[in-house]
């Protein structure tokens, strides 16, 4: 046997690892486990929460309502597109979630269960409302500006560019008005809040094909609604 | 504007913020909230509530078929119980119903009624005059009915042994007279043996 073929063999032999092909897939494996890390992470602080607050202990709710305040504030103003109706929703929704925390049985998540509560309730606050326009527009966070996805839009000879921040907010905003409740909840979760079509049909009690079908007729009437400023 | 620029204008919303503090706000105005809601709301009112969370978390069909069913159980137990019962009367202090035309409930395996059935149920005229019809029904009438009105001929006396007292009154000569003192019977009461029992007869009607 030629010495070549001898020392090749263990090379032969041993498994090749595709975590080390690349310093980029390792990366991405790396971001991957860190999240998944963090999820459980944050549903174990969830379930330490819920057991306190389910024997009766406030501070344990308290926390609870500063963690998913934030993600629930963008789902209810996005829905209802004005500030006080979404302030005085959120409070209405944490005293329902304060009154049910003891049936919560952990079958879904705890932020699963808090979406199905705002969406239900802003559902219904909608139909109640009607039709009248409501809108009042947040302020935009500074950091927008160093967003990577407002900069490829304001970049270049597009009439974007030249748009007041303000009325393309607005417009935005009229547009999403437009769509049924129900779809643009659905826009909410997915395109604003970036919620996987999993836990999106699991909040809604659909099938993922029917948050697909609804995304993409939603994304149609938008781009009807927004093309023709988009021209002008 | 094509699908990506849609999906990065609408991701754009996500910088969309409440003002400063707005959060520390919020968390104070939900705890008074709690408190307002406690202090308003009376003990009837918060049983209530979680009466109605209880059953909103515990929402299975299941519970809600035995619901039902337990209502409609219910509401027919409680249905029954309120129909009116018939009036008892002096013959039958049970309230049992006994028709002016209809006789007892008797069903005779033969053409001629059992004398022990017949002592049941008539027990207050054991004295009074029995005939038979010529198809074998033995009947019993009031003692108005003595005086004028002529007896059916009577038939298959040995069978019976209350024959022999018909037999006894029918031979004297002034039945008044020979009658003695008896209790007055109530006429409205006859009690006809029938081939057909009273109990077959339907006591509703549609």
């Amino acid at each position: 046997m030629p010495p070549s073929l001898t020392q090749a063999l263990p090379t032969i032999l041993l498994p090749t690892l595709p975590e080390a092909q690349s310093p980029c897939a390792t990366g991405a494996l790396a971001g991957r486990k860190s999240a998944t890390m963090q999820e459980q992470d944050s549903r174990r602080e969830d379930d330490q929460l819920i057991a306190r607050s389910q024997n009766g202990d406030p501070a344990a709710f308290d926390q609870l309502v500063v963690k998913y305040s934030p993600r629930l504030y963008g789902l209810v103003y996005n829905m209802t597109s004005n500030h006080e109706d979404t302030n005085d929703l959120l409070q209405d929704i944490w005293a329902k979630a304060f009154r049910s925390i003891n049936g919560f049985r952990g079958r879904s998540s705890f932020p699963t269960w808090m979406h199905a509560i705002a969406v239900n309730m802003s559902i219904n606050f909608l139909k109640k409302r009607g039709r009248r326009s409501h809108l009042s527009l947040d302020d935009i966070d500074a950091n927008v500006e160093h967003d990577k996805e407002f900069m490829e839009l304001t970049a270049g000879s597009t009439p974007v560019r030249e748009t007041n921040l303000k009325e393309l907010q607005k417009r935005l905003n009229e547009a999403m008005q437009k769509l049924s409740h129900e779809h643009r909840a659905v826009v909410t979760m997915f395109d604003i809040q970036g919620m996987p079509h999993a836990e999106i049909a699991s909040i809604l009690g659909i099938s993922e094909g029917t948050v697909r079908s609804r995304l993409f007729y939603a994304h149609r009437q938008l781009q009807a609604f927004l093309g023709e400023f988009h021209q002008n | 504007m094509n699908d990506d620029q849609l999906r990065a204008l609408l991701r754009l919303k996500r910088y969309e913020q409440p003002p400063e503090g707005y959060y520390d706000r919020l968390l104070i105005q939900i705890r008074q909230n709690q408190r307002t809601e406690l202090l308003r709301k009376s003990l009837w009112n918060i049983a209530l509530d979680r009466f109605r969370t209880f059953f909103s978390s515990h929402n299975t069909p299941a519970l809600r078929y035995a619901g039902a069913t337990a209502g409609f159980a219910l509401a027919g137990f409680l249905g029954l119980r309120m129909l009116p019962q018939d009036p008892p009367t002096a013959t039958n202090p049970g309230g049992a119903e006994i028709a002016e035309a209809a006789p007892p409930a008797i069903a005779p395996s033969s053409p001629f009624p059992v004398p022990q059935a017949i002592q049941t149920t008539m027990p207050v005229q054991s004295h009074a005059p029995l005939h038979m019809h010529a198809q074998g029904q033995l009947q019993t009438q009031p003692q108005h009915t003595l005086l004028g009105d002529p007896w059916p001929p009577l038939e298959h006396l040995e069978t019976l042994r209350s024959m022999q007292r018909t037999q006894a009154i029918r031979t004297s000569t002034s039945p008044s007279q020979s009658l003695p003192q008896r209790p007055q019977i109530q006429r409205s009461t006859r009690y006809i043996i029938d081939a057909r029992p009273v109990s077959y007869e339907p006591s509703f009607s549609f």
